[in-house]
């Protein structure tokens, strides 16, 4: 039986296209899901490379990029006074350095504004405090907390769909990825032609390189020979000595002993 | 390929590199057989309490049953001589190729170029060892014999010949080519 999704006051959850395939609402949920699935699987994975990053032994960090301080194992990147743009590198470090000194200043500035702000507040709304406590002043309050009220029960309504959808859109994207791999496999076991391809690239690889072994054995053989001759200092062999051609044959092509007989 | 035709050095006597290298594709083979075999004989009498179960010990064979230590080196050095006899044996008798030569396209015949028998093929085992004493000087022999014969080959009447359509590579010709060359533009200014 199907699940039936609720809001947290009991009311049903009103999905629109509940019981009839949209494919715009489904394409979102794919979509959707993807993201998440996608964003939490490549954030598991970088904590895991920075930690690696950070095991790195110091000694294997090259020697021209820093100073290496055995006494406290702590890398000091060199700090050379200003040296003029003479080439493509040190215009790339200068690129990549502004990226992440603009990052880390940008959050320092946001946090200096996040502190201005509640000062400024603070100090605004103080000479204020008089006037909102007037008839008029509560008045307008008491409209403005019902607009927030509102906003609140929407915001939540909204957070209550978020939930639901969210899981639905995870589950859509989890039974996507599944099937497609496992449709993908399916094709790849069943399509011959391809296996075959794979297998004759294989097995042409495989021959090639056998191929070639033999081929440089057959040069070692004549090499190594050619050495000894030498160093015992006998004639080099003009042709390669060969057994007579039915023995040669009967060698290649040979037979069970019945037939030999 | 057809009957009849022999293509390149298909049906020469093999050379020392190419037989080298397939006796080293055999060893490692073989290395490999005999860790997994004496293991396996290891693990049976750690496991099985074979002593119990055919009402006698096979202690004085393999080694202490049941105690988990190692075989007798007796016992190694049988099953290592005994699965290199068959091998060997069993492969030249079968097809005259061991599985180092199949790579390698090599196969030993008789000299009238005949499959070998049982008794040919462990005549040339023991001609193996032979040749081994003198510090592999019947292997070495292959260097310098005509035929490319090891000392194995003369005692049992067999040789080794290239059984694919054999030729050396490319670059071994050009260089061999040039060397030539290079010794006919000496000669003649002297």
């Amino acid at each position: 039986m199907p699940p039936t999704y609720k809001y947290s006051n009991g009311q049903k959850y009103g999905d629109p296209i509940r019981g009839r395939f949209s494919p715009l609402r489904s394409l979102t949920r794919l979509v959707v899901g993807g993201v998440i699935i996608g964003v939490e699987e490549l954030m598991g994975r970088l904590e895991v490379w920075e930690e690696e990053i950070d095991q790195e032994p110091v000694d294997r960090i090259p020697a021209e990029m820093v100073v290496y301080d055995v006494v406290d194992e702590s890398v000091i990147v060199e700090n050379n006074e200003f040296e003029p743009l003479t080439d493509s590198t040190s215009t790339r470090h200068v690129l990549v350095g502004l990226i992440f000194d603009t990052q880390t200043k940008l959050g320092q500035r946001l946090a200096a504004l996040g502190r201005f702000e509640r000062r400024a507040s603070r100090r605004l709304l103080a000479p204020l405090r008089p006037l909102s406590k007037s008839r008029l002043g509560q008045s307008i309050n008491t409209q403005f907390e019902d607009l927030v009220r509102r906003g609140e029960s929407e915001v939540a309504r909204l957070a209550e769909i978020g939930k639901i959808e969210e899981y639905r859109s995870r589950k859509l994207a989890i039974t996507a990825t599944t099937e497609t791999v496992d449709e993908s496999i399916d094709f790849l076991t069943d399509n011959e032609e391809l296996q075959e391809l794979i297998t004759m690239q294989g097995v042409g690889i495989a021959g090639e390189a056998l191929e070639e072994m033999r081929e440089r054995t057959v040069s070692a053989d004549d090499f190594f020979e050619s050495v000894v001759r030498t160093l015992l200092r006998r004639k080099p062999r003009k042709q390669l000595e060969a057994p007579p051609r039915e023995v040669r044959l009967r060698t290649v092509h040979i037979r069970p002993p019945e037939d030999e007989q | 390929m057809r009957l009849g035709i022999l293509q390149g050095y298909q049906g020469y006597y093999a050379g020392f590199a190419s037989r080298l290298l397939a006796m080293i594709i055999d060893s490692v083979i073989l290395v490999l057989t005999y860790v997994i075999l004496t293991w396996f004989i290891s693990v049976s009498l750690r496991v099985l309490p074979l002593g119990r179960i055919f009402g006698f010990s096979l202690t004085a064979l393999f080694g202490q049953e049941g105690s988990g230590q190692q075989l007798n080196p007796e016992t190694v050095v049988a099953v290592l001589t005994l699965s290199t006899i068959v091998y060997y044996v069993f492969f030249w008798t079968m097809t005259g190729q061991t599985l180092g030569m199949i790579l390698l396209g090599l196969r030993v015949v008789t000299i009238e170029g005949r499959r070998l028998t049982i008794w040919r093929s462990i005549l040339r085992f023991i001609g193996y060892m032979i040749a081994a004493l003198p510090f592999f000087l019947g292997f070495a022999w292959v260097l310098v014999d005509d035929r490319r014969q090891g000392w194995h080959d003369k005692i049992a009447g067999t040789y080794v010949a290239y059984v694919w359509a054999a030729r050396p590579d490319e670059r071994f010709l050009v260089n061999t080519l040039e060397n030539i060359e290079g010794e006919h533009n000496d000669n003649n200014i002297n």
